[in-house]
């Protein structure tokens, strides 16, 4: 009955450490310390990307980290955001020539309030800009977003979206389409045709992005 | 007169003097205490949650797991089960779920079932994950302190390796799967 925790992203172009060098400002600026790094693996018939249980290690570098990580097929960096006194954990796996992602929460952060931001608030802005600093073309999270370390497809997503059916998956629900994916147009249009979840709320973001999220109360 | 002198790295530092030093516990060292959610009426009864946690969009295997405690007598009112929100109670509603809280850092995490405060059921498919180790951690700290700790997986799952782990501080339990 957990609150979902994990968020999926298109895969970015580009290796491991340069997708962790992307997001060093953000992580600077929200007050991110790394704690533990972990190694992912490729299962034997490459079927899956898993997560290696006894390979935690104490750390607080990420550049200790990565060059730990040299022969591992990926690296999941545990963090505390001590700006908010809650836990973030993001994963990187190679997949050819590009690098898978993922991101975890702790079951807190998708609820965190302030006297200054309403519930939610603080994970939808956070989520906006890791996605638009990755430069990626998708993220996604909801109960339609299981745990899996597989970066997310546009085809599908879209075939939902345009049908509406995705517009009423159940909440909570996040979704962010990069322009060159989906038209403003179009998408103008597939909201006037369908119906929506009331709660399910769309803005379209200056940086070159269609949102619907009902992560903010 | 000296100046402050500023830590260094190393140092432990005082989170009476120095915010920045006011950190989460370690996972595995929290002293934490359960707090159980404010339940409607019509809830009290488990089945009456239950369905009220398919409104929500539970997954199949927390349904199966509730269904399973409630028929085994393990569960025996509706606060004793987490649960999201509805889509009418999304945006407005009032969180369902049962809380383990640290008194040290504050830290909260969410239990899916507690029978009573020293007892608590985790329901869930094993995904390995920082988020599940984190947990197994905390879980096995809680066994330390003398709290009965339950995990219920899918029966298809009990073989695994991480379920060997589990099994060093929980009672393991796999719910067959109805379909």
């Amino acid at each position: 009955m957990s609150t979902p925790t994990w968020v999926r992203f298109s895969p970015f172009k580009g290796t491991v450490e340069s997708a962790i060098a992307r997001t060093a400002l953000l992580r600077k600026q929200l007050r991110f310390r790394l704690r533990e790094a972990a190694r992912l693996a490729w299962a034997r018939n490459r079927s899956k990307v898993e997560f290696v249980d006894d390979s935690l290690v104490k750390t607080n570098s990420e550049k200790e980290a990565l060059k730990r990580a040299e022969d591992w097929d990926g690296l999941a960096l545990s963090y505390e955001v001590t700006s908010i006194k809650a836990l973030t954990y993001l994963y990187f796996w190679k997949a050819d020539k590009n690098t898978g992602m993922a991101l975890e929460t702790d079951t807190q952060i998708p609820h965190f309030a302030s006297d200054q931001l309403p519930e939610g608030k603080w994970f939808e802005e956070f989520l906006c800009r890791y996605t638009v600093d990755m430069g990626a073309s998708l993220s996604a999270y909801g109960f339609y977003c299981p745990v899996e370390y597989k970066s997310l497809e546009a085809q599908p997503l879209l075939k939902e979206l345009r049908d509406g059916s995705l517009l009423l998956r159940p909440l909570p629900s996040f979704l962010m389409i990069a322009d060159e994916l989906l038209s403003q147009a179009e998408m103008a249009s597939i909201l006037r045709s369908h119906k929506k979840h009331p709660s399910l709320h769309y803005r379209h973001i200056d940086k070159g992005y269609h949102l619907l999220s009902s992560i903010t109360r | 007169m000296a100046g402050k002198r500023k830590p260094k790295d190393t140092e432990e530092r005082c989170p009476r003097t120095d915010p920045e030093a006011e950190t989460l516990c370690e996972p595995g060292t929290h002293s934490e205490r359960l707090y159980y959610p404010e339940v409607p009426p019509d809830e009290w009864h488990p089945k009456k949650r239950i369905e009220k946690m398919r409104e929500a969009g539970a997954d199949r295997f927390e349904i199966e797991a509730a269904e399973y405690d409630y028929a085994e007598g393990d569960i025996t009112h509706g606060k004793q089960l987490s649960r999201g929100l509805t889509p009418q109670e999304e945006g407005h509603g009032q969180s369902q779920m049962i809380l383990a809280v640290c008194t040290v850092c504050r830290q909260k995490r969410e239990i899916d079932q507690a029978p009573s405060p020293d007892r608590l059921v985790e329901a869930k498919d094993q995904e390995a994950r920082f988020g599940g180790t984190n947990q197994i951690r905390n879980n096995r700290r809680m066994a330390e302190q003398n709290r009965d700790v339950t995990y219920k997986i899918p029966e298809s799952q009990l073989h695994q390796r991480r379920t060997d782990t589990l099994r060093e501080f929980a009672r393991v339990v796999g719910i067959p799967s109805k379909s």
